[in-house]
């Protein structure tokens, strides 16, 4: 009885995983395209958080949405899951400081995530609020790893 | 715990591996960024109704010679006393812009000729808000007069009367 709970627990965690994996990915590669394609404005973005030094925020803006990209890929296949996860919580530990700091400041910015006219939002809490879901969701991921259907359990990784 | 230490390396790793494609690409596409920004960015955007900086001059550093005056005032007003020489541009109050006819003689100037724009000097001066839009129109050279008429007035500076018909 105990193990036909058990099993039921361990499928139930693997669905919620392959939702979770799902919906960082498409957030994150979502989030990384219009940076990609447009470097100069996300740059200026980036600039207006007057968090980084000026000397960082060139090297910033080219890395972040890269690796924005490569996660939310691997995290959809599911290669290398639990590490990516980290790298996920890590960049949306670091935006909800960023977004924390400009509501400090009292920025009225336009948010850097979605930068096209329909999604730019102004910061505020309700962003701050997404990012600690996102960041809930993706200690889930750290935690159960990739779950059933992964690149990582077909590869034995 | 060998574990978690394994998962951190891996993720600094795959880190390493995206940071080293994302500097290759920018270095490989043409509106790529300077690893190092060179100028500070600019980031506060300037006010959207005119792109331009607007500078005044006080009463006292007027000088004399190369300088057109251009009253702001409504007609009556300018009728009533005006600085000597001054055209009369009334603010447009019912449009945006005055008419192309109104500002031919300052389109004619040529020159390093300042142009003065003055109002009737109290709050919302009608003398800046011309020289705004007359900036905008593109002409250069604008500034306009703090404090307005009254600022001349309190010099005991002279003022010239118009008749009604009279164009300058």
């Amino acid at each position: 009885m105990n193990n036909i709970n058990r099993d039921k627990l361990k499928k139930l965690g693997d669905i919620i995983v392959i939702l979770f994996r799902l919906l960082l990915g498409v957030v994150f590669i979502w989030a990384s395209i219009h940076k990609i394609l447009n470097p100069y404005a996300f740059a200026l973005n980036v600039a207006t958080y007057q968090i980084l030094p000026l000397k960082l925020i060139n090297l910033f803006s080219i890395i972040l949405p890269w690796v924005e990209l490569g996660t939310g890929i691997l995290i959809i296949i599911g290669l290398f899951t639990r590490e990516v996860a980290l790298i996920i919580a890590n960049m949306t530990l670091m935006f909800i400081i960023a977004l924390l700091i400009a509501l400090h400041k009292e920025l009225q910015i336009e948010c850097g995530c979605f930068a096209s006219e329909e999604a730019s939002h102004q910061i505020g809490w309700d962003l701050v609020i997404r990012d600690i879901a996102l960041l809930v969701v993706s200690f889930y991921v750290i935690v159960w790893g990739g779950g059933n259907y992964s690149l990582d359990k077909k590869l034995g990784i | 715990m060998k574990r978690l230490v394994k998962i951190i390396l891996r993720a600094t790793l795959i880190t390493l591996i995206l940071t080293i494609i994302a500097l290759v690409q920018n270095l490989l596409r043409k509106d790529g960024l300077p690893f190092i920004a060179k100028k500070p960015y600019k980031i506060y955007t300037d006010c959207p109704e005119f792109q331009h900086e607007l500078s005044s001059v006080s009463i006292d550093e007027l000088t004399k010679g190369d300088t057109v005056y251009v009253d702001a005032r409504p007609k009556s007003e300018y009728i009533e006393g005006h600085i000597p020489g001054a055209i009369n541009i009334p603010y447009p109050l019912l449009s945006d812009y005055p008419s192309e006819e109104e500002i031919k003689p300052l389109r004619q100037i040529k020159g390093k000729k300042k142009i003065v724009v003055y109002g009737d000097g109290g709050e919302g001066d009608l003398g800046e808000g011309l020289a705004n839009i007359l900036k905008e129109m593109g002409i250069e050279n604008v500034i306009y007069l703090k404090g307005g008429i009254q600022a001349w007035i309190k010099q005991g500076k002279s003022l010239e009367k118009s008749f009604k018909n009279e164009q300058h």
